[in-house]
């Protein structure tokens, strides 16, 4: 697209050490595009984890400029000065350059509950052969809110605790939702929270993850 | 890694060679999967996010048609969990429209599509950011995928067979053969810059649309066209149905709802490079231009992002001059009978919606080349959630 070209300075941690990357980048390119264009055209070795560039599968999480962002929803133009520099997300174990291993977060997250009622319509009954208007549920399980957490010991994170408070809201079960509760306010659940509420500042579309955990201390 | 059936390698961590991953393990073979990047960082992650039912393509090729509708029903029932279904619906906005409108629904249900035409109030009613000024609507049975977390839920579904090694930001260098016969393939581990070589007593090029040049790396001419297009995403959820224009399928007549977002796209061309594909100048404003006509309203809609994809074609040569004429059918082809490579296969084309199909029919050339018959499972056994690929750790290892 026909805009305005600059020379950028992204510097990606790469191991213990910085490595400076200096080209030229049109203004309303991502960092998720200037990561593209650094492995293309100039070394073939960075490794970044990517794969929807619009938002939705959260796997491109970094800390760009000292925040949880998710780097192909960053624009290059954010930063006037074109020095910008790119790390992995903390508290997960690092895997190499900016890839990280986020198994840690979703092996604490309920399976089997990635969908929900859509908020759009509710009103009127959906065709044929569907029970409801369904959606997936806003979290993309990026790993924002974990890397930002202030607290990192013995504390299930953010994140999962949103979606075991998700889970107990949809489920009927009772059985399950004493399973869920047992979690939620066991020793490594909400009362771990020391109430910073970075994660829902961090958080690239709006689960508010503090919210869901102040809910499930009054729940409790 | 290796047993009775033998090892292989898949090439390529995209829907396609996850799919017959899956399916390769679940009849038994010991399966070492590469991928450059992260897993479906290719086309797959990026893709519209339709579930196509078939009925795009039913005016056009009926047996595309016939297995959209086949594989997407299939999907509903093994993904539940990375599927938005709320069906989708098939706008007429013009006079052009409505002269197609008949034979659409007639192709339709020619390929066992059950296309409905429903009152026009009726899908105002159901879609409440509809143009009202639409002529007729069909309902199909479309729907959204999550790419990334189905085919998570696949990868989640080898792993459960302990048969995959999955090998992400592992990338193939070069196909090593001697006497029309690969004996290894060389890949460098970029999580450590380490060289290495792995052999196998079969390949499986599933690279999408860099399937040509891992083809090229064993000698075989394979024909295979990247050919990217465009997509742009407005911030707000407008429908809950995926919403297409009733006509001969063309460039921006589809919008996907996804999440709180809404998608339309796409448009077509041929690149020569499938590694960056940069939006083409003036597919921003055609597209808003294009949602408009179905959705008025949704140029106010705040900006969310654009992206494109490359579409692997199979077939096609570079010179290709109506590129939307050409085939979305896959291709499986086996290099012993076209190219006397006799232990590679090649799994081109296709659609996301199509992987397991892609991933049955890559196996049973397999089985076919190696002389066992083992039946194929994977359309009747439920996939594991996506949340379950990390229960053994970063990529089961
Ligand atoms: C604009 C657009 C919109 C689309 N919309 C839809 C839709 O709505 N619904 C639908 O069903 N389909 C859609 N498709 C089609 C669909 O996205 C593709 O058909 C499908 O994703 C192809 O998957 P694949 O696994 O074959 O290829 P890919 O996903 O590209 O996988 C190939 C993999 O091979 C890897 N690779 C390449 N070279 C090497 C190497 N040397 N070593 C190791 N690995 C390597 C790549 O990194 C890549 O991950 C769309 C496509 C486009 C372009
Ligand atoms: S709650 Fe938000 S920040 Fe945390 S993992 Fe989910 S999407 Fe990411
Ligand atoms: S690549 Fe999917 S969220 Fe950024």
């Amino acid at each position: 697209m026909g805009t305005d070209e600059h020379m950028y300075s992204i510097s990606i941690l790469r191991e213990e050490e910085y490595m400076e990357f200096v080209l030229n980048l049109s203004d309303e390119l991502t960092i998720l595009d200037a990561l593209d264009e650094i492995r293309y055209t100039m070394d073939s070795s960075l490794q970044y984890r990517h794969s929807c560039h619009h938002g939705s599968c959260g796997t491109c999480a970094c800390i760009i400029e000292g925040t949880q962002r998710l780097a192909c929803m960053t624009r290059l133009s954010e930063f006037p000065d074109r020095k910008i520099s790119v790390r992995p997300l903390d508290s997960f174990r690092i895997i190499s350059d900016l890839v990280v291993d986020i198994s840690s977060m979703v092996q604490k997250m309920p399976v089997n509950s990635y969908l929900r009622d859509s908020e759009l319509n509710t009103e009127v009954l959906p065709p044929d052969g569907i029970a409801s208007w369904v959606r997936f549920e806003n979290c993309i399980e990026c790993g924002s809110c974990i890397s930002a957490c202030p607290v990192s010991e013995r504390f299930l994170g953010p994140s999962p605790l949103a979606a075991i408070h998700t889970e107990i809201l949809k489920r009927k079960d009772p059985d399950e939702i004493r399973e869920l509760r047992a979690l939620a306010y066991g020793e490594t659940g909400v009362s771990g929270c020391d109430k910073h509420f970075i994660c829902s500042r961090v958080c690239p579309v709006k689960v508010s993850p503090g919210k869901h955990i102040t809910e499930l201390r009054r729940e409790q | 890694m290796s047993n009775r059936l033998g090892h292989i390698v898949v090439i390529g961590g995209g829907g396609t060679g996850i799919a017959t991953m899956y399916d390769l393990c679940r009849r038994g073979f010991k399966v070492t999967l590469i991928e450059r990047g992260e897993l479906t960082s290719g086309t797959t992650g990026r893709h519209h996010g339709q579930l196509h039912c078939g009925a795009r393509y039913a005016m056009g090729d009926r047996n595309i048609a016939r297995e959209c509708m086949h594989e997407s029903e299939i999907l509903r029932k093994i993904a539940p969990q990375a599927i938005e279904y709320n069906k989708g619906l098939f706008v007429a906005v013009d006079d052009e429209d409505m002269s197609y409108r008949e034979q659409f629904i007639e192709a339709c249900l020619e390929s066992d599509i059950p296309a409905q035409e429903i009152p026009v109030p009726q899908a105002l009613n159901y879609e409440k950011a509809l143009s009202v000024k639409i002529k007729a609507a069909v309902v199909v049975p479309d729907g959204t995928i999550d790419p990334w977390r189905l085919v998570i839920s696949f990868a989640a579904g080898a792993l459960e067979t302990q048969n995959a090694q999955i090998c992400p930001y592992t990338e193939v260098i070069a196909i090593n053969t001697s006497d029309e016969h690969i004996d290894s393939i060389s890949v460098v581990d970029h999580t450590n810059g380490e060289q290495r070589t792995i052999d196998a007593d079969l390949f499986i090029n599933a690279a999408g649309p860099w399937a040509g040049q891992i083809a090229q790396m064993a000698g075989i001419p394979l024909q295979v066209a990247p050919s990217p297009g465009t997509m742009l995403v407005v911030k707000g959820r407008m429908s809950n149905m995926v919403v297409s224009r009733l006509h001969k399928a063309g460039d921006g007549d589809i919008i996907v709802p996804q999440r709180g977002l809404t998608i339309i796209g796409s448009t077509q061309w041929l690149s020569e490079d499938p590694d960056i594909v940069r939006i083409h100048e003036g597919d921003i404003p055609f597209l808003y231009e294009s949602a408009e006509a179905m959705f008025p309203g949704f140029s106010e809609q705040k900006f969310h992002t654009a992206w494109a994809a490359a579409r692997p074609l199979y077939g096609v040569s570079q010179d290709a001059e109506d590129v939307r004429a050409l085939s979305r059918d896959f291709a499986a082809i086996d290099h012993e009978i076209a190219d006397k490579i006799d232990n590679m296969v090649s799994i081109v084309g296709g659609k996301a919606t199509t992987l397991r199909g892609m991933g049955e029919v890559a196996t049973d050339m397999v089985c076919k080349k190696i002389g066992v018959e083992i039946p194929c499972t994977t359309a009747d056994i439920v996939l594991p959630s996506h949340r379950e690929f990390y229960k053994r750790g970063y990529h089961g290892n």
